[in-house]
């Protein structure tokens, strides 16, 4: 044990930590330009610690995903250029046959395969080119909230039925794009001031559902097992509460303040949540850089507020380059410092 | 509520390998014996500053890019406020550009010293240096090129001299300048800038394919195909890396209508099909993947066909990216591949000049072949031997 002390102090790390160290393909390449391995060593290791990707999974999505959009475009593209000269009849009978196509493709495959479920994806699709197509027709006057508003609550059974992350992102989309259209539409109209209330309402909505995707992580649910479902979640909640609190930096809108108190408390909670309960260093890169925005927004503001002499124009602007530099090193460096623990940690876990 | 389930499953998507496990599946597989595995430890025990020194993701990469730029502003207009630099003579700009690049250069070479002499990781200090080093380069650049523009009244002209001083500067500092990102931005900008003066020139349009020629042998030198020099991967990386990005870029200008291309694209459709096809080859080789199945490799060389018939050169250089990810078995270059790849056949239907019926006939029949090859390919399956490590996902 002694020895093994000295010989830390010596040279850096025991024996036991080096074997219990992540090894990274950057490592192995080290090894081979130390001439310690040779070439077929390295291809071996490179190959167990990076596996292949798996190229025929890959391809498989690649073509169902990219021939459906070509489907549908065509579908619409189809609408585009016949509109003026279909009978009002041919143009529902053709939604509704590709809806009705779509719902019996998905009764015959089934919605448990992969294809039911893009099938399913594109009937939700569907239902909303149905109700543009009826709200040009008959001209109902009807705020387009209200087409938004239709066509998630239409879609929310196959929605639930459907376990299909991408679905449930998209209806999350739709319910997010009716109510930033409701509030400007009908709550204020032309009233840009009120417009944190609505950063505040969105961001809550998809709270909710980051806090339903992890419980329903918690769970073990096969479909949810994917990250950039959460990670697109979450940089959206960021990017309201950003948006929110930059508006009261900004334009000085007292009202504003509880975006910025959420966008803290809602950050420290995040952080936590990503550093020790789920470790993810890119949810933490994304928290990260809304907080460099708002501080150096902050800052910015504080520097540039009213005018100055030009020669201390030109000191505020350097200054300010310099505190750019200093708030993202040091967002970089609490990263990488994360990014390591998480690795360590990881690594100690398999071993 | 008890998170343990939840982070296994984490755990499970990003897989971490010990040195110890790695070390045992080498042992294993008869790859190495005890003396080699202790001279593995030894190296690391005598060189800690490998396992410490840290590589950026790209994520983090696009913070200190940001942040870079951003700060690189105010410099410049501090510069100016102060009327140190004057917009209209290039006599302020170069020296200050000049100066600004020198001491970027030697806040890198002050870093890798200092990190080889301590052998020590990142610190705050390091990040910060060589956070400050990447502005002073970024404004340094901005100001030798805006510089040496400024006399010449043509925009040719100017182009063809900020090409040509991009070149030097990328020439002359990486070899100076090891750090990954500032290598990869200087190529980017080089190889950016080379396309960017032959597009000025009407009757020049030609030379482009010379410049994809070129491109994509710069690429296969750097991956060590077709030459006796296999180069050090971490040495010429941010090459490959510029040359593959820059590439794509150039493709996707010129499906612009306002790049007005007076060339059919033809032989350069060919040489990337060409390139594809002997890509993918090597790739399937190195990876043991048998192809003695016929079928789908031969609707694979007819897809290829098709698309230098049919396509945008984009298609089949977005097609080269994807495949290129697989050897890199890089996630993030492949996601780049798809989203090039939707994007370029977006722009093919965009630029057909057919009225908007045909062509919604047209990309519907794609859609339903593509939804046809995907049942074929299920059919067929490739043989795979089980003598390189595989896991599925």
């Amino acid at each position: 044990m002694a020895d093994q002390k000295a010989e830390s102090n010596q040279k850096g790390k025991t024996r036991d930590e080096i074997l219990k160290s992540p090894m990274k393909s950057s490592l192995i390449e080290s090894l081979y330009d130390a001439q310690v391995i040779d070439a077929h060593v390295r291809d071996e290791a490179i190959s167990y610690v990076q596996p292949s990707l798996n190229w025929r999974y890959w391809i498989d999505k690649f073509l169902l995903f990219l021939g459906a959009a070509l489907v549908l475009a065509g579908i619409i593209f189809f609408f585009a250029f016949n509109w003026e000269k279909m009978a009002r009849s041919v143009k529902f009978g053709i939604i509704e046959a590709g809806i009705i196509a779509c719902i019996a493709a998905v009764f015959i495959i089934g919605r448990q395969t992969l294809t039911g479920k893009v099938f399913l994806f594109c009937a939700s699709v569907l239902i909303g080119v149905f109700l543009a197509v009826f709200g040009q027709i008959y001209q109902t006057g009807a705020d387009s909230y209200e087409m938004f508003l239709a066509w998630a609550l239409l879609i929310f059974g196959w929605v639930v039925i459907s376990k299909f992350a991408p679905l449930w992102l998209f209806w999350l989309a739709i319910v997010n794009i009716c109510i930033g259209l409701y509030w400007n539409q009908i709550l204020i109209p032309g009233l840009k001031a009120y417009d944190d209330v609505m950063w505040l309402v969105l961001s809550l909505i998809d709270i909710i559902a980051l806090v339903l995707y992890f419980l329903g992580r918690y769970r073990d649910i096969e479909w949810l097992k994917t990250d950039w479902y959460y990670r697109l979640i979450y940089g959206f909640i960021l990017y309201y509460l950003s948006a929110g609190a930059i508006q009261y930096i900004v334009n000085e809108l007292h009202s504003s303040v509880f975006l910025l108190l959420m966008f803290v408390v809602f950050g420290l909670i995040s952080v936590w949540f990503f550093r020790f309960k789920v470790p993810d260093i890119v949810a933490l890169t994304l928290a990260g850089f809304s907080f460099c925005v708002i501080l150096l927004t902050q800052i910015g503001y504080y520097f540039f507020k009213g005018n100055h002499a030009q020669w201390i124009e030109s000191l505020l602007a350097f200054l300010f380059g310099l505190v750019v530099i200093a708030v993202c090193s040091l967002v970089i460096y609490v990263l990488l410092k994360i990014s390591r623990s998480i690795e360590k940690e990881s690594s100690r876990r398999e071993a | 509520m008890k998170f343990e389930n939840l982070k296994s499953v984490f755990h499970s998507i990003y897989p971490v390998y010990p040195i110890k496990e790695v070390l045992e599946y080498l042992r294993g597989e008869g790859s190495i014996d005890a003396n080699g595995e202790e001279k593995v430890i030894d190296f690391f025990q005598t060189n800690p500053q490998v396992i410490s020194k840290m590589s950026f993701p790209w994520y983090i990469n696009l913070i200190v890019v940001i942040g870079a730029w951003v700060a690189a502003g105010f410099f410049i207009s501090a510069l100016s406020i102060a009327r140190f630099i004057v917009w209209d003579s290039s006599e302020s700009m170069l020296p200050w550009g000049g100066v600004l690049i020198i001491a970027a250069v030697l806040l890198y070479y002050y870093l890798s010293r200092k990190q080889k002499a301590r052998k020590e990781a990142y610190g705050i200090q390091q990040v910060f240096l060589s956070q400050i080093a990447l502005v002073f380069s970024v404004a340094g650049h901005f100001l030798v090129l805006f510089g040496v523009a400024r006399p010449y009244h043509s925009i040719t002209s100017s182009v063809f001299v900020v090409f040509l001083t991009s070149g030097v500067l990328c020439i002359l500092l990486y070899p100076l300048v090891r750090n990954f990102l500032h290598r990869f931005l200087s190529c980017l900008l080089f190889g950016v800038m080379a396309f960017t003066w032959i597009l000025e020139h009407k009757y020049t349009h030609h030379w482009l394919h010379l410049l994809i020629l070129v491109y994509l042998s710069v690429l296969f030198i750097t991956l060590g195909y077709f030459s006796p020099w296999k180069p050090r991967k971490k040495d010429v990386q941010p090459i490959t890396y510029a040359v593959i990005l820059t590439l794509l870029v150039l493709l996707l200008v010129v499906q612009f209508p306002e790049a007005v291309i007076q060339t059919p694209w033809y032989p350069s459709n060919i040489i990337m099909a060409l390139v594809l096809i002997s890509l993918s080859l090597r790739i399937a080789r190195e990876n043991h993947i048998k192809l003695s199945l016929k079928g789908p490799v031969i609707v694979g060389l007819l897809g290829v066909l098709c698309l230098i018939v049919l396509s945008t050169p984009g298609l089949i250089a977005s097609v080269i990216l994807s495949v290129f990810a697989f050897h890199e078995r890089n996630n993030i270059l492949k996601a780049a591949g798809l989203l090039f790849f939707i994007l370029f056949v977006y722009m093919f239907y965009y630029n057909m000049n057919i009225t908007l019926d045909v062509k919604s006939g047209i990309m519907a029949g794609t859609g339903l072949v593509l939804i046809g090859f995907r049942q074929y390919l299920k059919r067929c399956s490739f043989e795979v031997e089980d003598t390189a490590p595989h896991i599925e996902q």
